[in-house]
């Protein structure tokens, strides 16, 4: 009898849907939580935030939201989902790029599928496609060989030095049209080059190389490439408790505090190990991605750490709309140039806040002028 | 090349595309071009010119790996240094100034 039945439906068009259909669905689960999946699929909806944003500087509400959001996904997720994007109206790239990371990990981890659902805004889906989350999973998605290739490149998981020398190639080739200055060229490169090595030295310390991932995302906007980097390890401020230049710095960025630590400093104990102790409850993630980002600037640190974050920040420097971005643990760094009353670029000023809820990771973006070639000369 | 006592580096027929400070995180890295070419180098020769000319994207650590590290880990002093090494990026000024400001970081942090 089922011969009989299996042999009707190849005959016909409906029949042979309908069998295929069946045979696609053995295997899938069908006790699934009432309202949470989209019938017929038995895949699990995900509404996706109206708004994803984690500068968290202006705007805490939907900060603390997003978070919440791709901390709730990691953590519930266990079987093929779809990210619903329909009523989203607006994606900051840098969101993006950590909601990105976090599909990665669930698909490669827990070896699921995503659909993704477009929203209605245009822009949202524009990132959506820029950002390349419709193709996790494919082969064809983060093949180094490919890369130059790219009409764009989308968010590019890499290990390490892995991708480095491809996206300054893709920057250079692409969307420079090879004529990017040598001078341009050194100022990019170090920068890109620096921050995937900091990634390394800041969020896995004791890792080994294959294990230190990070997600970065190029993407031009009005003359400007926005590069974004996210990592998922310990953060910035967390890494540099134990360096060697940390005393140095804390006394002069920080010269009652650095005070108050030496003056419990126990017999035979090193300032290191004082400031260690002490750090819990004398230094905030304010202060210590503060002292991260201050780099050898003070000309005092000659112990070889602290030179990436002056690479980019010079691109920040050299850019009258540039803005770094630095998001890790429970705080937030920005770096921008300050308009003067007749609304010229003046001198560059960090600025720190304390977030309103703690950021897994490390996520820094920065931007740099691409449409004014003649600025900058060799002789 | 050799001339006399004179030798002349190329730093990209090393490798062509050398980055990041440690060799813990990358072979190819300051702290290896360093310790593999330049300190033999300068050990076996009276002057030592490092020429940096073919690859324009070097890292700041990289730099002050190779560079700023004779002073730190290699116990040369810039004095010394002053008289038997010189550099040079045939495209790159800034890369110059950026040695000559590790090699300087790395003298004031010795001496003080």
């Amino acid at each position: 009898m089922q011969k009989t039945i299996e042999r009707y439906r190849s005959q016909t068009q409906v029949g042979k849907k309908r069998f295929e259909k069946q045979l696609a669905r053995q295997g899938k689960v069908y006790n699934r939580p009432k309202g949470t999946k989209s019938p017929g699929s038995g895949r699990v909806i995900i509404s996706v935030p109206s708004v994803l944003n984690v500068y968290g500087y202006d705007d805490e509400h939907n900060f603390i939201e997003t978070v919440k959001f791709v901390e709730r996904l990691k953590k519930n997720i266990k079987s093929d989902f779809t990210l619903d994007f329909y009523n989203t109206k607006d994606t900051k790239v840098a969101a993006m790029v950590f909601l990105f990371a976090a599909v990665d990990d669930l698909i490669s981890e827990k070896n699921l599928t995503c659909k993704i659902r477009l929203s209605k805004e245009k822009s949202v889906n524009r990132l959506i496609n820029a950002t390349g989350i419709r193709k996790i999973g494919n082969e064809s998605h983060n093949n180094a060989a490919d890369i130059v290739n790219y009409h764009r490149l989308p968010v590019l998981k890499g290990v390490n030095e892995e991708y480095t020398e491809e996206v300054i190639d893709f920057i250079k080739f692409k969307i420079y049209k090879n004529k990017m200055e040598p001078e341009q060229e050194q100022v990019l490169g170090s920068a890109i080059i620096e921050a995937v090595e900091n990634v390394g030295n800041h969020a896995y310390p004791d890792e080994a190389n294959e294990d230190r991932t990070w997600w970065m995302f190029t993407e031009v906007i009005a003359g400007q490439l926005f590069l974004t980097i996210y990592d998922k390890g310990i953060g910035m401020p967390k890494s540099i408790l134990g360096h060697k230049w940390l005393p140095k710095a804390l006394k002069s960025a920080y010269p009652d505090i650095y005070s108050n630590i030496i003056a419990k400093q126990k017999g035979g104990e090193s300032i290191i190990g004082t400031i260690l102790r002490l750090a819990s409850v004398s230094l905030n993630d304010i202060h210590l991605l503060n002292l991260a980002m201050s780099g050898d600037v003070s000309g005092t640190m000659a112990q070889g750490r602290g030179q990436g974050s002056k690479s980019i920040k010079s691109l920040v420097k050299e850019n009258s709309n540039g803005r770094l971005w630095i998001v890790s643990n429970n705080a937030v760094y920005r770096l921008m140039q300050l308009k003067t009353a007749d609304n010229k670029s003046g001198e560059i000023e960090p600025d720190i806040k304390k977030l309103p809820r703690f950021f897994p990771g490390t996520l820094i973006q920065w931007n740099i002028k691409i449409d004014d070639k003649s600025k900058h000369d060799n002789s | 090349m050799t001339n006399q006592n004179m030798i002349t580096l190329s730093v990209v027929k090393w490798h062509a595309k050398p980055k990041f400070r440690s060799r813990d995180r990358y072979e190819w890295c300051g702290e290896a071009y360093r310790e593999d070419i330049l300190v033999p180098a300068l050990l076996e020769n009276e002057k030592v010119m490092v020429d940096l000319t073919g690859y324009n994207r070097y890292g700041r650590s990289f730099i002050d790996e190779t560079f700023g590290g004779l002073i730190r880990s290699e116990n040369f002093t810039l004095s010394e240094l002053n008289e038997k090494l010189t550099y040079k990026h045939d495209l790159l000024k800034s890369v110059e100034e950026l040695i000559k400001e590790r090699l300087e970081a790395a003298e004031n942090e010795r001496i003080s």
